[in-house]
């Protein structure tokens, strides 16, 4: 798979989820920054990866719908994106300009669904 | 954060505004997708199980709508497999595949596969030859207004989808719930259904989503029906 990098790469980060079903899942990276926008990442047929080093809470929750599932890590120390990319799915322009375009909730929603991210999350400053 | 409302709400768009009003749902899409479909009413349309089996395997199409013509003549009219998608996707085709040949197994006809994109896709119809024939319809970018304005309760569900070019999402949020005031001959359950995805397809703000409920309520039989 060739991979894109997000902008999120050396942010701290506030929480990462994944909910939703095989078909319709959904990966939300939110950095701890008010300023930076919140990825909001329409998934199918998900191979998403999260490595951690670190201090996490993690949830798993269902939100009141009953065919959904959703894992959500919260850092219990201050944690960054060391790595954070998602599948390239052709290189098409339409995504690409959409993966620059932050809409009016502050948020930014790749326009063509993913399959596959790889996430890892490891200690703000490096190793204690 | 909360996961984004309108993907988990796609089942419920699908089951209370497209298959309980696959007739509305051809009226808008086919004169895009199907020019030579005969006249509505010589149509009967029917949503069929939207389950199959192969080699012990269950594949779940999100809905199938069976046309027939009500004089009992040929059945030239193709079935309807129909998909609802949050985005779109270079593979979408393949991953549609194994569910559409269980159906040709299965139905043994002319099958046409239509996806409807709710959001992140140009607007519009595109037709895509592999690796089969089958059409996506992207909803965002179209006008909503054009929808809000035809008759079907269908068009005003994909509508609150749809560019609402330079209205406030509260203010298109309030046009969509003025169709339902002045709906004729909608049954309590499909406004109730309606009204349910209008929340969920235009996400508000706490505050604005306030002002939207005190002018419902203003309106107090729309409030005591509805909400």
């Amino acid at each position: 798979m060739s991979d894109m990098k997000l902008h999120l790469e050396g942010r701290t980060v506030r929480e990462v989820m994944i909910f939703g079903n095989g078909k319709d899942s959904e990966l939300i990276l939110v950095a701890d920054d008010d300023t930076a926008p919140v990825y909001r990442i329409a998934v199918r047929d998900p191979d998403v990866s999260v490595e951690i080093e670190g201090k996490v809470r993690t949830e798993v929750f269902n939100d009141g719908h009953d065919p959904y599932l959703g894992i959500r890590y919260l850092p219990q120390e201050p944690l960054v994106f060391e790595v954070c990319r998602i599948e390239d799915p052709g290189g098409d322009e339409y995504f690409l300009e959409s993966l620059e375009e932050v809409n009016a909730r502050g948020e930014i929603e790749p326009s063509w669904m993913i399959r596959a991210a790889s996430i890892r999350l490891s200690p703000k400053g490096g190793k204690p | 954060m909360r996961p984004l409302i309108v993907k988990i709400a796609e089942e419920h768009f699908l089951e209370t505004v497209i298959i309980q009003d696959a007739s509305g749902f051809l009226s808008v899409v086919a004169p895009y997708l199907l020019p030579s479909l005969p006249a509505k009413d010589e149509l009967e349309v029917t949503p069929l199980s939207r389950v199959f089996w192969r080699d012990l395997v269950e594949f779940r199409a999100d809905g199938v709508i069976s046309l027939r013509r009500r004089d009992n003549r040929d059945r030239s009219v193709p079935l309807i497999h129909l998909e609802i998608e949050h985005a779109c996707s270079p593979w979408l085709g393949e991953r549609l595949q194994p569910c559409r040949e269980a159906m040709e197994r299965y139905h043994e006809c002319e099958i046409l596969t239509i996806v409807l994109v709710l959001h992140g896709d140009r607007a519009g119809l595109v037709i895509e030859e592999r690796p089969f024939r089958w059409m996506r319809f992207g909803l965002r970018g179209c006008d909503a207004r054009e929808y809000l304005a035809r008759e079907e309760p269908f068009a005003w569900a994909i509508a609150a989808c749809m560019d609402p070019g330079d209205w406030s999402p509260l203010r298109h949020k309030q046009e969509c719930f003025q169709h339902l005031e002045t709906a004729i001959g909608l049954s309590r359950q499909r406004k109730h259904y309606l009204s349910r995805w209008f929340d969920i397809a235009i996400p508000l703000p706490r505050e604005e989503q306030d002002e939207l409920e005190m002018g419902l309520a203003e309106d107090h039989a729309l409030l005591s029906r509805y909400w």
